[in-house]
This record gives structure tokens, C-alpha cells and sequence, in this order.
């Protein structure tokens, strides 16, 4: 339990981080202008050779990998409600440090999908456990 | 703004498809339990000549380059948040396809999702 939730808390953290940077090198890119086939290839090959998208990429695959672990330990109700932290951690970091407003309705927003989804990871075990009832549902 | 929430349902519906094709695809091969190197090397050379993994991760690709379209045009606290549009994806999907019962307890749950990312789509300041 503890090293799960160590794993988890360094894999929310390396998520974050890998999403920082991917949005970090993504406003030096520029705004994909249109869906013309140039312009989607200027825009992917100047993604490719973008420090911050290959530092967001090691992020990501930090993360798959500990989450991956995280998921051989515990149960999928339980790791998932973990995945809505990384939601409040990116707006503080996403203020903090590429100085992006969050207003009191994106917070209320996030406060609200953070209590959903808390409620909902709790109604999978329940509806797992109904399932495994050789009564209601013979398999 | 509904632009890039467009495009963000691509790449939430690629990311859950292309999961079920790797995990489908992975399952075949069994669970991975010896990590000598040789092992997981023969692991790996299984694992990417099984056409759903190969499926699975190419979808799985496509989703990534459909994130990195959206936050060429979203601020990332918009854009995170806003993937909690794949929860009500999936209780939608596991009512209609599995048959799965809605409970008060999920319903609620699926309501303050709904209600939250509704909020968030609303504080979308850009163009």
C-alpha cells in the first residue's frame, strides 16, 4: 500500500512534468494553423526536433512504466481516482510556471471532475464484486 | 474551443481503443513473469510480431500526435482536465454495450464529471 502509493505519487509527478513540457515546446511550435497536409507536416517535424517534446516524451514513458507497476499491485478503483490528482497538480504547476490564468471557473471545474471521478472509482468495485455473483450473473 | 474539444474526443476514443487492442494482444501472450533479459528480449520480439499490439500502439501513437495538436491551441490546465470526457465515454459505453447497471452512486459520480468538465470547457480563454 505504501509503495503503491509512493509509485503513484512519483508517476502522477512524472506525468505532470512530461505534460509541462510537451505544452512547453508545443507554444515554441506555434498553433497548428490548419489541416492541409504542408502544414501538418511543418507542424509534426518541427514537434520532432523540439527539446521539450523529447523531455516530455522521457516524462511519459517514466510514467507508463511506473504506472504499469502501480497497476500490478492494486486495484483499478483505487489507482484511478490517483489519476485526477495529476488534473490539480498541472493547474498549480501549469500557474506556477507557464503563468497560465486559471480562474475561479476552471478550479470549480477541476474540483468537481476530482470529486466525480472519486465517486465513481468506488461504484467499479461495487459493480465488480456483482458481477463475480454466481447468483445474479452465471458465468 | 470546439475545435480542439474535437479533436481531443479523437484522442480520447484512439487512447481507449487502442489500450483494449495492446491489452487484448498482450493477453494472448500471457503475463509477463521471468525478467532475465533474454526472456523479456523474446517477450518484446512476441509482443511487436502480434498484430493487435502492433495496432494497439499505432493507434496509440495517433493519439499522442491528436494531444499535441491540442495543446498547440489549449492552455494545459484547460486541456488535463478536460480527458475527464473518457470517463463518461466509458460509463456510457459499459450502460449501452456491457449492460452495466447505473447506480445512484455512479450516477452522481457521473454527474459531478459531467458538471466539472462542463465548467472547464467554459473557462476556455483563446481564440
Amino acid at each position: 500500500m505504501r509503495r503503491a502509493l509512493g509509485f503513484v505519487i512519483f508517476a502522477t509527478i512524472c506525468g505532470c512534468a512530461g505534460n509541462l513540457c510537451l505544452r512547453q515546446g508545443m507554444i515554441t511550435v506555434g498553433s497548428l494553423p490548419g489541416a492541409a497536409p504542408a502544414e501538418l507536416f511543418a507542424f509534426f517535424a518541427a514537434a520532432a526536433i523540439n527539446p521539450w517534446i523529447w523531455l516530455g516524451i522521457a516524462f511519459e514513458i517514466a510514467y507508463s512504466l511506473l504506472w504499469m507497476a502501480v497497476l500490478s499491485w492494486s486495484e483499478i478503483s483505487w489507482a484511478v481516482p490517483m489519476n485526477a490528482l495529476e488534473y490539480a497538480l498541472a493547474a498549480a504547476a501549469a500557474y506556477a510556471l507557464l503563468g497560465e490564468p486559471v480562474g475561479l471557473l476552471r478550479l470549480a471545474g477541476i474540483a468537481l471532475i476530482c470529486a466525480g471521478v472519486a465517486l465513481l472509482s468506488g461504484s467499479w468495485t461495487q459493480a465488480g464484486t456483482a458481477t463475480a455473483d454466481p447468483l445474479t450473473h452465471p458465468i | 474551443m470546439i475545435k480542439t474539444t474535437c479533436i481531443l474526443v479523437v484522442s480520447i476514443v484512439c487512447s481507449a481503443y487502442g489500450n483494449v487492442l495492446t491489452r487484448q494482444g498482450l493477453k494472448k501472450l500471457g503475463p509477463l513473469e521471468d525478467f532475465h533479459p533474454l526472456h523479456l528480449l523474446r517477450y518484446g520480439w512476441a509482443a511487436v510480431r502480434n498484430p493487435q499490439v502492433l495496432a494497439g500502439v499505432a493507434i496509440n501513437f495517433g493519439q499522442f500526435l491528436a494531444w499535441l495538436i491540442v495543446l498547440s491551441w489549449a492552455e494545459l490546465s484547460w486541456a488535463l482536465p478536460m480527458n475527464a470526457l473518457e470517463y463518461l465515454v466509458v460509463a456510457y459505453l459499459g450502460w449501452k454495450l456491457l449492460g452495466e447497471r447505473l447506480e445512484p452512486r455512479r450516477l452522481a459520480g457521473i454527474g459531478l464529471v459531467s458538471a466539472g468538465v462542463l465548467l472547464t470547457m467554459l473557462s476556455w480563454k483563446g481564440p
